[in-house]
């Protein structure tokens, strides 16, 4: 068994996709939808590879002492794991890689099960981390897909996937109508177009882009008055387009963004680095406001890495308290399916239900 | 090499910790930068992306909503390219491994986690394990006394009890003493046939059940074999767990040892809970055994457990639980219940326990068997503590079972003073306790310190003796609620630091209300108590009232009462019989267990 020093430049093979599986909060949904892909992928005789952002190895919830899904993994499945998740397992499993990268639960090992059992996943925390263990597992294995688990309600390191799946429900909130109008803030998020233009991975800071010349900020954030100023003073009635590949604070924006119009004096594009940097920042219907306003402005938004939102999948479990336990209780599913469904561009699924296999068709 | 660190109060009130972490990193030579507390997330995430950053090592305590809040950061700071060229490390009370990397960090450390643990990470480098190993040496409890008697008339009336009840027990024979001394000749033949010989004579002074358990591993319903598999896995346990920085109860070297029973039928699960006790500084044990045992004549052999209170006494399970011990932790078996007390000194003295329990009155009358019975097997046994040089504990528990302080302090006397004849080196216990005879007559109406006090005064008075009050401290003042039990045990251990006592016996939290074995959670939580306890007492003093003084008094006299009596008697067994040490009235009867097997 050798160590692999990963390298974060090489490129991935066009023949391996990557899906990921986000969380718009704790008991989404992240989990039983991981199973389900797996599950189905495998059954159609695909080579499949799991790895996630963080770590979800709770048999029972911490705080609601409610039983958990575990995942579960057929013979021959390939994993990217942190060595402490494979001391206490009832799987088999063959070492196939040690990586350099580590988590806080000890280096990354890439494995292949060798016997069925329950394995805990505690992947790459990081975009570099992710970036490097998906070249690992194209190095090492044949797989033509790599499932990315998510980890509470973390996102970041999911925009350099090929595609990616949100799971929300009633753990998030039991409001139907509000969790109707967060997705569609998310829907509407990753409804930019991913940019034409091609910037090296080396491209920390804000760039001002004119016909002729490209101006590098100081700073990759926009998120106080110092950036702002730093940002509006570089700009005049040339500008092309404006690249912000950190983070951003909507609220800065939003009441400021006028000074930016007035300067440019004309349409320009604006470009984040990917619909999940936008979805960090702010209230979901803060960030929708900005769009909205942007937008009205003739003003261009693309990413310099979109990911594909494939499909939502709904979960209407959530943990309620009575009588001081928790118990299980459930939204009415067939309402909040039908919902999602009609205020939905993207494909909405209850993969609890029979017909939750056409997922597969929008993934191939 | 030094490292550049931002150190990030994530916490509006709670930010002690990161403050005493930069000031020790700044002493290590590193180049922190502390920010205020009261930053949004936006930014800190600014402050981490323009600066270049080795680590941020964030601190924060977790409450509602805090973990997704949490996630979201390092999600920002991820999206604002700061984990390309900066370690995110999060420390906290509550932090765990596992919570770390849920939460995307690169590390976490937690309360359990040293600032050396940090600096390594910091630096790269393997923690160094000046901490692991409990890194102590064994106490002997008795070295500083030399059982010089401060009260006359007591001294005689004792000496002349022990005088009496030596002569009596002179030439006297039991099954017990017989089954010691072919032990003791088992243990020492080589040759395969003498073996055979010598068992089979143990065998006829056994009870059938034992010579069946012996014979053909057919045991008592619910004994069985510790399996290859189990002591496998205990092997491996132990070779994998070494304690990294212990835990010392402790604050100051005058305050008491502290000891917890052990006594779960199952010797696998007590070395388990003895080994996480020992990474909590706990300085010894009590081998408790089952009450079965002690109605039968002869002891099992072999590595046996079973689904019921008390573990086994077989020279098998003793050295198993004392060769998984550190070599500083003590020892003690206990001896005196049952029909098996010189056999049990022996074995226990054979696999290098430290020291044993043995009450010739208390065995008597509180735990069943005949005094005359006893009085024999015990002075043998005692004879066989001197000779394996181990210190013998003498439990008051009788006091347990209704009988006045006076009497079960006169007995632990009587003790004492069969041990200095017989050149061995006893231990009082008097109990630290709300016993039934203190709740009848009120003593401790004004509060739990001046009788508990007065008891340890009496004694300090009569003898120049080690004290360790047990058995368990507390007794009758804990509850089913776990953190009431905690207080209630810190407290009686506070008052024994303050009294400055040799060692105290402690009870887990669930000792009373387990229903079935006692959980670890419940055993750390009294130690963690008393560890605390301990911090905070130091080494101040608890102030007892004049009430205290007349408790002494009063003790004193009825001491002196009580051994007059006995001494009135032919000898020792002839007042137990006679209800001089507790009678009908106090709730103690005298035990039956052998009656008649001294010749």
């Amino acid at each position: 068994m050798a160590l692999i020093r990963v390298n974060s430049d090489q490129g991935l093979s066009v023949n391996m996709k990557t899906i990921g599986v986000i969380g718009t909060a704790k008991n989404s949904g992240k989990t039983t939808t991981l199973s389900f892909l797996l599950k189905g992928f495998q059954s159609k005789g695909l080579n499949t590879s799991v790895t996630g952002i963080g770590y979800d190895g709770e048999e029972i919830d911490n705080i609601t002492n409610l039983p958990k899904p575990r995942l579960y993994f057929e013979k021959d499945t390939i994993l990217a794991t942190s060595e402490k998740c494979l001391v206490n397992t009832d799987a088999g499993f063959d070492i196939i890689a040690e990586t350099s990268l580590a988590t806080a639960l000890g280096k990354i090992l890439l494995v292949k099960v060798t016997q069925p059992g329950m394995i805990v996943i505690a992947g790459p925390n990081s975009v570099k981390g992710l970036r490097e263990i998906l070249n690992v597992i194209k190095e090492k294995t044949n797989s033509n897909l790599i499932l990315v688990d998510g980890s509470l309600n973390r996102i970041s390191p999911m925009y350099i996937l090929d595609k990616l799946i949100f799971t929300t429900g009633a753990a998030r909130n039991t409001n139907i109508d509000q969790l109707v109008n967060e997705m569609a803030v998310i829907e509407k998020v990753f409804s930019f177009e991913k940019c034409a233009e091609n910037f090296n991975n080396d491209d920390e800071n804000i760039k001002i882009i004119y016909s002729n010349i490209k101006l590098n900020l100081y700073t990759n954030t926009l998120v106080d008055e110092d950036d702002f100023l730093t940002l509006e003073s570089s700009l005049n009635n040339n500008v092309e387009k404006i690249f912000v590949p950190g983070i951003i604070s909507v609220e800065l924006l939003s009441q400021n963004f006028h000074r930016i119009v007035k300067r440019a004096n004309k349409p320009f594009k604006l470009i984040f680095n990917s619909p999940i940097q936008l979805l960090l920042t702010d209230e979901f219907l803060n960030i929708s406001a900005l769009l909205d306003y942007v937008i009205k402005h003739n003003v261009v938004v693309s990413y310099k890495f979109k990911p594909e939102l494939s499909a939502i999948t709904i979960n209407p479990f959530y943990p309620q308290l009575d009588n001081y336990k928790y118990i299980s209780s459930y939204l009415d599913k067939e309402k909040f399916l039908d919902e999602m469904i009609s205020s939905m561009k993207i494909p909405v699924f209850n993969i609890l239900e029979p017909d939750s296999g056409k997922i597969f068709e929008l993934l191939n | 090499m030094a490292k550049k660190i931002l150190c990030v109060p994530f916490d509006p009130v709670h930010d002690v910790g990161i403050k005493i972490i930069k000031s020790e990193l700044d002493k290590n030579g590193h180049q922190t930068e502390l920010l205020s507390p009261d930053l949004t997330p936006e930014a800190i995430v600014k402050i981490a992306a323009n600066g270049n950053y080795d680590f941020i090592l964030v601190s924060r305590t977790l409450g509602y909503g805090v973990a997704e809040m949490l996630a979201r950061f390092v999600d920002m700071l991820d999206a604002a390219g700061v984990r390309e060229k900066s370690k995110i490390v999060i420390g906290g009370k509550p932090i765990t491994p596992e919570l770390a990397a849920e939460l995307g960090f690169d590390k976490g450390f937690g309360e359990h986690s040293s600032l050396e643990e940090l600096l390594a990470y910091i630096e790269g480098r393997e923690v160094k394990l000046t901490g692991a190993g409990l890194n102590r040496t064994k106490k002997d409890i008795t070295s500083k006394y030399d059982y010089s008697f401060n009260n006359q008339e007591i001294g005689q009336l004792l000496d002349s009890i022990a005088t009496k009840l030596i002569d009596f027990t002179k030439n006297k024979k039991s099954p017990g003493i017989e089954r010691a001394k072919i032990q003791e000749e088992l243990f020492y033949t080589e040759d395969e046939s003498n073996k055979t010989n010598l068992l089979e004579k143990y065998y006829a002074l056994c009870d059938n059940v034992i010579v069946d358990g012996n014979t053909k591993r057919n045991f008592v319903k619910g004994v069985r074999e510790v399996t290859e598999t189990e002591l496998k896995n205990l092997n491996s346990f132990l070779s994998k767990s070494q304690p990294v920085n212990p835990y010392k109860i402790q604050y100051n070297e005058k305050q008491p040892l502290l000891f917890k029973f052990l006594g779960s039928g199952c010797p696998i699960m007590d070395i388990t809970h003895a080994k996480v006790c020992e990474r909590y500084g706990i300085n010894g044990f009590l081998i408790i055994n089952p009450s079965w045992e002690a109605r039968y004549e002869g002891l099992l052999q072999g590595c046996l457990t079973h689904e019921n209170d008390g573990t086994i006494t077989s020279f098998e399970n003793i050295k198993l639980v004392r060769q998984s011990l550190d070599e500083s932790t003590l020892l003690t078996v206990r001896a005196h219940r049952g029909l098996n007390t010189p056999e049990t000194v022996l074995l226990a003295g054979e696999a290098g326990a430290d020291l044993a329990k043995i009450n010739l009155v208390y065995g008597s009358l509180g735990a069943g068997t005949d005094p005359v019975r006893l009085a024999v097997d015990g002075i043998e046994a005692i004879k066989l503590t001197a000779k394996y040089n181990m210190p013998f504990d003498i439990p008051g528990n009788d006091e347990l079972s209704g009988v006045p302080a006076w009497k079960t302090l006169a007995g632990l006397l009587i003790n004492v003073m069969i041990g200095i004849k017989l050149g061995a080196k006893p231990i009082l216990k008097p109990l630290f306790c709300y016993g039934p005879h203190i709740v009848i007559n009120g003593m401790m109406i004004q509060n739990f310190i001046d009788y508990n006090a007065a008891k340890i005064y009496a004694l300090r008075e009569i003898v120049n003796s080690p004290i360790w009050p047990g058995e368990p401290i507390a007794f009758m003042t804990q509850s089913e609620e776990r953190v009431q039990s905690a207080n209630a045990t810190s407290y009686h251990a506070s008052l024994a630091a303050s009294v400055g006592v040799d060692a105290i016996t402690v009870a887990s939290t669930d000792e009373a209300y387990s229903r079935g074995p006692i959980c670890i959670t419940s055993r750390i939580d009294s130690i963690r108590a008393i560890s605390d306890a301990f911090r905070f007492v130091g080494d101040a003093k608890f102030q007892t009232t004049p009430q205290a003084d007349y408790y002494t008094d009063d003790l004193i006299k009825k001491i002196t009462k009580t051994l007059r009596e006995v001494n009135a008697k032919s000898n020792l067994t002839t007042a137990i019989y006679e209800g001089c040490l507790g009678n009908k009235e106090d709730g103690a009867y005298p035990g039956k267990f052998g009656s008649g097997t001294v010749s």
